[in-house]
């Protein structure tokens, strides 16, 4: 488990550690969101989680838009659709 | 003014009412988040029907409210050339800012809407699980996006006016259905199992023609609807 601390978007909010339960839930909902089976999903989350991990290894705190940025370059080896709508969630509206 | 005339304005700004996008943003982060809960596909479409039934309403609402006020208010003004010039000053304003603001610079989709009031509309749509819930956001999207579209609502309204009664209840069907036909076109697609990455990149890809459409056909509308009405008027026409 990483201890990473992650500092949230535009530094308004507090500061928490890394939480590898969300961000395998988010993976796995955007590739749900793109009709991927649910297995596939878990195991593509699984993969985008365990690169991250690697990634965090090394740092003691990141940004949630390093976070983010990161996670969608690992995504979008497995699942470039899921990808898509990750990296462009907050853009839609 | 000819009953085709009416309906060919209702018509045009019926087709520029699609083309903005706010409603269609709103359905597809909704139904992102349905899908990616691993709601059944009955409750994805409950949800997203749900959601359209409540743009319609609203947007008919809107359209009968407006054709409404303006029905008492020309019984106690009847200068039907204000209401006109109002309409074009309205349409060709609209237009410009169209081109000018309604896409932010940004990548994606992102529109003219307040942050803050996107946001809202985005936690919304993650957070909504009942028909109720879907029903009450397609209807405060089509209220976000008032500014914009009430310059297709307004000359609508006009256009109705001229319509003989028995027609008026369609002139407001047409309306209801051609303006809300993007938001269909997407439900359809989206009930249909298609891939929502795709309907999005289509739309991002796309949204500067979409933007130059919108403007345009406000432009034209305004236009058109000065020559109809304005400029008849003063080579002659009447009150």
């Amino acid at each position: 488990m990483s201890r990473t601390a992650v500092i949230k978007r535009s530094g308004q909010r507090a500061t928490e550690l890394f939480n590898e339960a969300k961000l395998l839930n988010s993976i796995q909902a955007a590739c749900l969101s793109v009709r991927t089976p649910i297995g596939e999903a878990e195991t593509i989350a699984k993969n985008v989680s365990r690169h991250l991990s690697l990634w965090l290894a090394e740092r003691p705190e990141v940004t949630s838009e390093d976070l983010r940025r990161k996670a969608t370059e690992t995504l979008e080896i497995y699942q470039p659709d899921a990808a898509y709508l990750y990296k462009h969630h907050r853009l839609v509206i | 003014m000819t009953l085709a005339a009416s309906l060919a304005i209702i018509i045009l700004a019926a087709l520029i009412h699609a083309s903005f996008q706010l409603s269609v943003s709103v359905l597809t982060l909704l139904s992102g988040h349905a899908i990616g809960r691993k709601n059944s596909h009955a409750k994805l479409l409950r949800l997203s029907g749900s959601f359209v039934f409540g743009t319609a309403l609203v947007t008919l609402l809107l359209l009968s409210s407006i054709a409404f006020v303006l029905e008492a208010k020309m019984m106690m003004y009847p200068s039907h050339l204000f209401y006109w010039a109002v309409a074009c000053g309205l349409l060709i304003s609209l237009g410009l800012a169209v081109w000018l603001f309604y896409y932010r610079k940004d990548a994606g989709t992102t529109l003219w809407i307040p942050r803050s009031l996107a946001r809202y509309l985005a936690d919304r749509a993650k957070a909504t699980r009942q028909s109720g819930e879907a029903f009450g956001l397609g209807a405060t999207s089509v209220f976000a996006e008032f500014l914009f579209i009430l310059g297709p609502l307004f000359v609508s309204a006009l256009a109705l006016q001229h319509l003989p009664y028995e027609w008026k209840l369609l002139g407001l069907l047409i309306y209801g259905v051609v303006s809300l036909s993007f938001v269909f076109v997407v439900f359809l697609l989206i009930g249909g199992g298609h891939n929502l990455s795709r309907i999005q990149k289509w739309r991002e890809e796309n949204k500067r023609f979409m933007q130059f459409a919108g403007g345009g056909g406000l432009i034209v509308l305004g236009f058109f609807a000065y020559i109809m009405e304005i400029s008849s008027f003063t080579a002659g026409g009447s009150l």
